[in-house]
């Protein structure tokens, strides 16, 4: 993959003279993201380590594939609601199996469960044109309600590590000391990156959240393209659903249900992507979504409480918002 | 010898709420021609167009391709049978660069596995086409950044990347310059000999005897006839164009003009317009005209408190004003019936009572509450003075006729008292009897002393309707005429 060919977006190219509102444009939240690691650094004790650093990396790493699928609903010009509650059903559904001895099973329920759920946005948004946060605000309570159903609202525990060893090796393992499940996280982005930037499907989604009446008189599918998208979306909750219980070794009903779906929207809002579609990358959620935590990790090393915490993030969440809307003018 | 139609369109009627928009039109088009197809704004030329592109679907009629008859349901059919076609209004993505544009939905792809897309080749292509047209354009620039000549010859250069066998441009021309439209009419020639059905729609009466084998002429949804080019005048063209005599629809009559009710003085904004400045009396009905991009619009939103201005006075009643918000200019006087109503002008799902109250309120209400009675009285009171066409004041808005709305925004003005109405495109999308009403309303309201300005693209209607007429383009007044002097030329010449 060449990707000096792909269309100019985080690179400069063509020798024009570069003016300074471009150069924010196209590195100013990579700008933000060093300036926040620069100051983390001096004022919080043990921020600047490996372990520290590869810490931060393992958490966000479950949180990164629903992000990458939040980008491509959120680019083509719609928005997933559902993705805490995906998350959760489909760590139940995988417990569920692995706790029956089926390690390997229990991975693709997880991800079927999650791209079935996503399916279904899909097909309701492509064909009934129903707005997407109507529809996976539907799916959020519906998902949530089943993977509290299952058990009466309890854990799946008791799954014994050692009989599951491979399976357990995905979100505990390393690699040469790096968490396995950071590699996942690379290679998944990876895939997402090439998907939006080098395939047709990609650019047909770009059109689609730039002007969808435009991408459809040229011949676009509404209906195809979403429910595509939507399945995808669903898919990351998917993956992310059962490399929790990977993790976890049970199954906990609500374990998406805090930051999953404030994650995913908040790491594309502040990595730069355009809220309405059209523009973005997969680069910057990753970006988003790094500031994020980072943030959060130096403000937790300063001492500073959680209440307090959110505030503060809360706050630098409007913050790259208001950087957002003036870059677009 | 007869070239065999490859498209053939019998009896295609398609009806929109209120209007009939295509009443049985035949039609034909033949291999290596270029069919110019004419008519006045509303004539069904576009509805046209979106039939066969797959956009709309024919109430009745049948439409048959290379002798086959077909149903075009979706873009992509009408794509796949090599039919494209550049529209009237754009269909670019603004954020997309002029390459991933061009290329949209037909980008090639390169791998033996996974399918990935040719990026290098898209740029180049993009590069040599653009070259082609005599296009300075880098194919990375975003679509965005571009003039609105720029777009119209991006939305040609997709058109023409497609090996397509019939190409329909909608009024490709109405803002490009005199160099590109000659650009434009070569590519058509070659492409014309090479076999492609080229349907060319314009109003630009010159343009037909330059790039024309055929016309055909629409009116009112029906086709008026079609004429071998060696055949036509122009004179010939626009009797069957109007079908009357122009003058009929007009009710414009003779009146005293009072004293000057509103001006605007050097009205500029940096990129949109600049230095404009217009006065209107009581009584008064003053046209603006232009080519759409002429900024008429924004100098009359800028007017109103909705588009901020760098410089320039407003007065209004002998006082110097300045209205901050919409609700600063309706509260001191103006009202505006905006072009696109279902967006700025009405709330569709509302009732047409509410509507017409909306922008008064206050005389509705009593210690912050609204009195619903007072609401209804006033409503049935405009209802009957205007003539709106409705089943009762409590009808929801969105299913009047085209018309019926126009009045019921024009009543929503009035309501308020408006001294000053400003009309931006008054007849665009209404049939032609609603039209005489709406005209008729005018005059009225001029004669009653009120001050009318209406901006229109149509130029019989400002012939028709103006006591004087002032002309617009890219930004600027370039011609002030009044009614005696005014003649089509002399608006076309100012306006291009």
């Amino acid at each position: 993959m060449n990707s000096q060919d792909a269309p100019a977006v985080l690179d400069n190219k063509g020798g024009q003279p570069v003016k300074l509102s471009l150069l924010w444009e196209r590195y100013g939240v990579f700008g933000a993201f060093v300036a926040i690691l620069a100051v983390a650094s001096l004022v919080a004790p043990n921020f600047f380590s490996v372990s520290n650093f590869l810490n931060v990396l393992t958490t966000m790493s479950f949180v990164l594939f629903v992000t990458y699928g939040q980008t491509l609903v959120i680019l083509s010009g719609g928005m997933d609601l559902s993705h805490g509650s995906l998350v959760s059903l489909s760590c139940m559904a995988s417990a569920a199996v692995v706790a029956m001895g089926h390690p390997w099973f229990g991975l693709l329920a997880g991800l079927a469960v999650g791209a079935f759920c996503g399916l279904i946005n899909g097909t309701i948004i492509g064909i009934t044109r129903l707005n997407p946060i109507i529809t996976t605000l539907g799916m959020l309570y519906i998902a949530s309600g089943l993977a509290l159903y299952f058990t009466g609202g309890k854990c799946i525990a008791g799954i014994d590590p050692d009989s599951v060893q491979g399976f357990h090796f995905l979100a505990e393992g390393r690699i040469f000391n790096v968490p396995f499940v950071i590699l996942l996280a690379l290679a998944f982005f990876i895939l997402t990156h090439f998907l939006l930037r080098h395939t047709r499907f990609g650019n047909h989604l770009y059109a689609l959240g730039g002007n969808e009446e435009a991408a459809e008189i040229a011949g676009i599918s509404y209906a195809r393209m979403k429910i595509l998208i939507f399945t995808f979306s669903g898919l990351s909750c998917g993956i992310a659903g059962s490399l929790l219980t990977s993790r976890m070794l049970s199954g906990e009903p609500r374990v998406g249900a805090g930051t999953f779906l404030l994650e995913s929207i908040g790491a594309v809002v502040v990595g730069g992507n355009d809220i309405f579609g059209g523009t973005g990358n997969v680069g910057r959620t990753v970006i988003g979504l790094m500031i994020l935590h980072f943030l959060e990790n130096a403000l937790n090393l300063m001492g500073i409480s959680t209440f307090a915490q959110q505030i503060i993030v809360g706050i630098v969440v409007l913050l790259f918002c208001f950087l957002g809307l003036a870059r677009n003018k | 010898m007869e070239p065999e139609p490859i498209l053939k369109l019998k009896g295609i009627t398609k009806a929109f709420p209120g209007v009939m928009a295509l009443k049985g039109v035949d039609f034909e088009l033949r291999k290596g021609e270029v069919h110019v197809l004419v008519g006045a704004n509303g004539a069904g030329k576009s509805t046209l167009v979106k039939i066969l592109a797959g956009v709309y679907q024919p109430d009745e009629g049948e439409i048959s391709f290379d002798g086959q008859p077909v149903s075009i349901r979706a873009p992509e059919q009408a794509l796949e049978r090599g039919i494209s076609i550049v529209y009237q209004n754009f269909n670019l993505i603004s954020k997309m660069d002029v390459a991933q544009n061009i290329f949209l939905n037909r980008e090639p792809v390169k791998g033996p596995f996974i399918k990935r897309m040719d990026w290098p080749r898209i740029y180049s292509d993009t590069k040599a086409l653009l070259e082609r047209l005599h296009l300075d354009i880098d194919p990375r620039t975003k679509v965005g950044d571009l003039t609105v000549a720029d777009h119209q010859m991006i939305e040609i250069a997709k058109a023409l990347a497609m090996q397509s066998r019939i190409l329909i441009l909608d009024e490709p021309t109405s803002c490009l310059s005199k160099q590109e439209t000659d650009e434009l009419f070569t590519r058509l020639s070659q492409l014309r000999d090479e076999g492609v059905a080229i349907l060319y729609i314009s109003h630009r009466l010159e343009e037909i005897k330059r790039i024309g084998n055929r016309v055909t002429v629409f009116r009112d949804g029906e086709r008026v006839g079609s004429e071998p080019i060696e055949n036509v005048t122009l004179e010939k063209v626009i009797n069957m164009m109007l079908g009357r005599d122009i003058q009929n629809i007009y009710p414009w009559r003779a009146r005293p003009l009072g004293e000057e009710l509103f001006s605007v003085h050097g009205l500029s904004l940096a990129g949109t317009f600049e230095n404009v400045s217009f006065s209107l009396r009581r009584g008064e009905i003053l046209g603006i005209s232009g080519l759409v991009g002429a900024k008429r619009t924004e100098v009359a939103h800028a007017v109103f408190g909705a588009l901020p201005v760098d410089s320039g006075r407003v007065s209004y009643r002998g006082k110097l004003v300045e209205f901050r918000s919409p609700g600063d200019a309706v509260k001191a006087g103006l009202g505006l019936l905006p072009e696109d109503k279902s967006k700025h002008g009405m709330f569709s799902i509302l009732s047409v009572a509410s509507n017409i109250t909306s922008a008064g309120l206050k005389l509705l209400s009593k210690a912050w509450c609204l009195n619903l009675k007072r609401e209804r009285l006033f409503a049935e009171e405009f209802i009957d003075r205007l003539n709106i066409r409705t089943p009762s004041s409590r009808t929801q808005m969105g299913s009047l006729s085209g018309g019926n709305q126009q009045k019921a925004v024009l009543a929503k003005s009035l309501f308020t008292h408006s001294e000053v109405l400003v009309f931006d495109e008054p007849t665009k999308g209404i049939d032609v009897g609603a039209k005489e009403e709406i005209y008729r309303l005018m005059v009225d309201l001029a004669t009653e002393g009120k001050g009318i300005i209406m901006i229109s693209s149509e130029i019989p209607e400002i012939l028709g309707m103006s006591d004087r007429i002032f002309v617009m383009k890219e930004g600027r007044v370039t011609a002030q005429i009044p009614r005696e002097e005014a003649t089509q030329e002399k608006i076309l010449e100012a306006a291009l």
